[in-house]
């Protein structure tokens, strides 16, 4: 039998980017085709802010998207990348880098894990050679964004269920492998690894980080 | 049989060669199947330069040769010395132009003659567009006719369907004009040749361009251009001397790979248009369903290429569209949407104007009681300056006052006439555009099928598919026009439109010399 690989995961959101991903809605609202559709759908991205500062960020992610239902695909595909060359690849936190580069030096997989979309975040992942990028896509029809993702989603809660399938499809060892989050959202994330790490974490993340004695990485 | 096959050791007969079409189609032969036997070019002289010295310098110099003279570097000049050789023609002369000598030599060796000759100009004087589109392609035929083999390849335009909606099939119906009404075009030939005759229009051009027009109308065509080239198709049509194929594209633009990605020459349909949008100018009368359909130049060589083998080995013939409406649709909302970010892309360094950069364009159905149309913004700018001129507010003051603020009242007031005499200018060049390309970007709901060219490139050998393969159906739209499309207009087009150049390649050494005709008949033989 083949010897079982390592990898490193990594959720870019908090650990390698400070913004979150409701940002990302928020602008492309903003920069709709039409005048008076920006104001429109940046209005119902609004709608999202209270679910975000509840805490509940995967509700405010999906009434971010749910904004952008009928813009095209050419422009979500243009726009997203310009996103990210505007305010994502020159803010990559330092201390993430340093993390993605340790990874590399285990020879780990590098998995990049996001609940932002692809034609974001694929900037992100070429700009570190990451090998794999797990992220969602929005789901499009003849007359655009349907405002909601495709199947199979990745949520700010990545379940251990969906690792552990991720896991066997790629001949990976999770004992052997390393986590990197940095919410609460993350601990199932990290408690399925050999190797968690809590990268600037968010209070409650740094508690459970306490209590299982991971290691903490502090934001510099 | 492969197209290489087919085409190796062939004699082809081409006119129009310093045209954009066929300059690529010439250029992709030569690359793609050099064991092509003789390519003749018939070309016009001019008063500054032989038809000889006119197509070597496009050898030597344009970037539609580019990847040959790379390819073949100092043994260029021989290698198209050896397969080209030029004639000085005169297509609205019988026979074109050409002595017995070279009808004769020409008859016994050509196997294909394409006729890619044309005037493009959407309103030009009908006496020109007549000379070129339909006497030129009457000669031609006439010549073809007296040729051992007699097959012609003409090409013609998608848009000869003239102002009808809908399937556009891949057919000519030479009794009725769009309109649906019954149609003679030899009758309507002399008709307009009639009237552009009679003392009121015979030395007046624009009178002649205004009744090319109003003929185009009133038989259903869009312009003079595409009535023209109608006329020309039926004429040919009704000949029984000559074996033809009528080859139908519809707007011709940037390359997708030959020469190389986004090359381009002339002022196409699309440059104007996305010049516009690019603009100040925000809303192009357009409807956001209707398909804008344009072929990149590369792929309607393809296709000529593989209806010219087609008809060598004898399985084409009838009429043969190059489009992409019916087989990858794009949209004039898409294409304009997709302007739109591609004018961001271009400019994501900050270049440009950030108004433009962030106010995308979008398209705009024509609305006849609108207050605000680029016609009465003219007029404004026109009636403004006038004012501006006229008036003289300083004359009610003291004139101790008037001669102190004068000078600078004066100065304000040339430089307000000078903006407001450029914006008028601008408006009225917009507005002449806009009536020129209406039809095709607003009037119509056209799809052309292109069928039967789809059906020669799936008989094409999977070695051969990616040199000649008429793929327009895998053809990424948001790719082509963000990153080929507009940069290429961006470098090849948009500097003609404001009345500059566009630059040449640095000439090539040795600069090509080809040979006289006589010689390389002789050689032939």
């Amino acid at each position: 039998m083949a010897e079982l690989g390592s990898a490193a995961f990594v959720r870019v959101e908090g650990v390698l980017l400070g913004r979150p991903t409701l940002a990302t809605a928020a602008w492309l609202a903003a920069n709709a085709q039409r005048v008076r559709e920006r104001f429109a759908r940046l209005g119902a991205t609004a709608l999202a802010l209270p679910f975000a500062l509840g805490a509940d960020k995967g509700a405010a992610n999906r009434l971010g998207w749910a904004a952008l239902r009928g813009v095209s695909e050419d422009r979500i595909a243009v726009l997203g990348e310009e996103y990210a060359e505007q305010y994502l690849l020159e803010n990559l936190r330092e201390t993430g880098l340093e993390l993605v580069s340790q990874a590399r030096r285990r020879h780990d997989r590098l998995v990049l894990v996001s609940d932002n979309i692809g034609p974001v975040v694929q900037r992100v992942a070429d700009q570190i050679s990451a090998d794999e990028l797990l992220c969602n896509q929005l789901e499009f029809n003849a007359s655009g964004a349907t405002g909601r993702l495709r199947e199979p989603r990745v949520s700010s809660h990545l379940s251990g269920q969906g690792l552990r399938s991720y896991a066997a499809t790629h001949g990976i060892d999770l004992a052997r492998s390393a986590a990197y989050g940095s919410s609460a959202a993350d601990s199932l994330l990290l408690s399925a690894v050999g190797l968690p790490c809590a990268a600037h974490p968010d209070r409650a993340l740094r508690r459970v980080a306490r209590d299982y004695d991971w290691p903490i990485v502090e934001a510099r | 049989m492969t197209i290489r096959e087919t085409l190796r050791g062939k004699h082809i007969l081409l006119t129009g060669a310093t045209g954009f079409v066929a300059k690529v189609w010439l250029a992709q032969l030569l690359y793609h199947v050099p064991e092509i036997g003789r390519i003749t070019l018939l070309i016009r002289d001019r008063k500054t330069a032989t038809a000889t010295e006119r197509i070597e310098h496009e050898l030597s110099c344009n970037p539609a040769f580019r990847p040959l003279r790379e390819r073949h570097g100092p043994d260029w000049g021989r290698f198209v010395a050896e397969r080209v050789q030029v004639m000085s023609a005169d297509l609205c002369a019988p026979r074109c132009g050409l002595r017995d000598d070279q009808v004769a030599a020409l008859s016994g060796t050509v196997d294909l003659t394409l006729h890619c000759a044309g005037l493009t100009d959407f309103m030009p004087d009908p006496l020109a567009a007549i000379a070129a589109n339909v006497t030129g392609a009457t000669h031609i035929a006439d010549l073809v006719a007296s040729f051992d083999n007699r097959r012609l390849v003409h090409i013609s335009t998608c848009f000869v369907v003239g102002r009808r909606d809908g399937v556009i099939t891949e057919s000519l119906e030479a009794d009725t004009n769009p309109r649906g009404e019954a149609f003679d075009a030899k009758a309507a030939l002399a008709d307009l040749v009639a009237a552009c005759e009679e003392p009121g229009a015979k030395s007046r051009m624009r009178a002649r361009i205004d009744i090319g027009r109003e003929h185009a109308e009133a038989a259903g065509f869009a312009n003079t251009y595409t009535f023209t080239k109608s006329l020309a198709e039926r004429l040919l049509q009704r000949r029984a001397d000559i074996e033809l194929a009528i080859v139908r594209p519809s707007v011709v633009e940037c390359a997708r790979r030959f020469p190389f990605p986004g090359w381009n020459e002339g002022i196409n349909t699309a440059g104007p248009v996305s010049w516009l949008i690019a603009s100040s100018f925000r809303r192009l009368p357009s409807v956001d369903e209707h398909p804008f359909d344009v072929v990149p130049v590369d792929l309607i060589g393809r296709g000529l290429t593989l209806i010219s083998a087609a008809m060598l080995n004898g399985q084409a013939s009838g009429v043969y569209q190059l489009s992409s409406s019916g087989l990858n649709p794009m949209s004039f909302g898409r294409c304009i949407e997709l302007n739109g970010l591609a004018v961001r892309k271009a400019t994501r360094d900050g270049s440009g104007n950030p108004w433009l950069r962030y106010l995308d364009p979008v398209a705009s159905p024509v609305d006849e009681g609108a207050f605000f149309t680029v016609g009465r913004a003219r007029s404004a700018a026109d009636w403004l300056k006038k004012r501006v001129r006229s008036s003289r507010p300083e004359e009610r003051l003291s004139e101790g006052l008037q001669e102190a603020i004068s000078p600078t009242l004066d100065s304000l007031r040339s430089r307000a006439s000078t903006k407001l005499g450029e914006a008028s200018r601008q408006l009225r060049r917009i507005d002449a555009m806009l009536e020129l390309f209406q039809p095709f970007t607003h009037d119509h709901d056209w799809v052309f099928v292109a069928d039967r060219v789809a059906e020669l490139s799936a008989q094409l050998a999977p070695t051969e598919a990616s040199n000649f393969a008429f793929d327009i159906g895998t053809l990424d739209w948001r790719h082509y026009w963000i990153d080929v499309e507009y940069p290429g207009l961006a470098k090849w087009c948009f500097p003609l439109i404001s009345g500059g150049t566009v630059p040449e390649d640095t000439p090539h050494e040795p600069l090509v010399v080809l040979t006289t005709e006589s010689a390389q008949l002789s050689r032939t033989a």
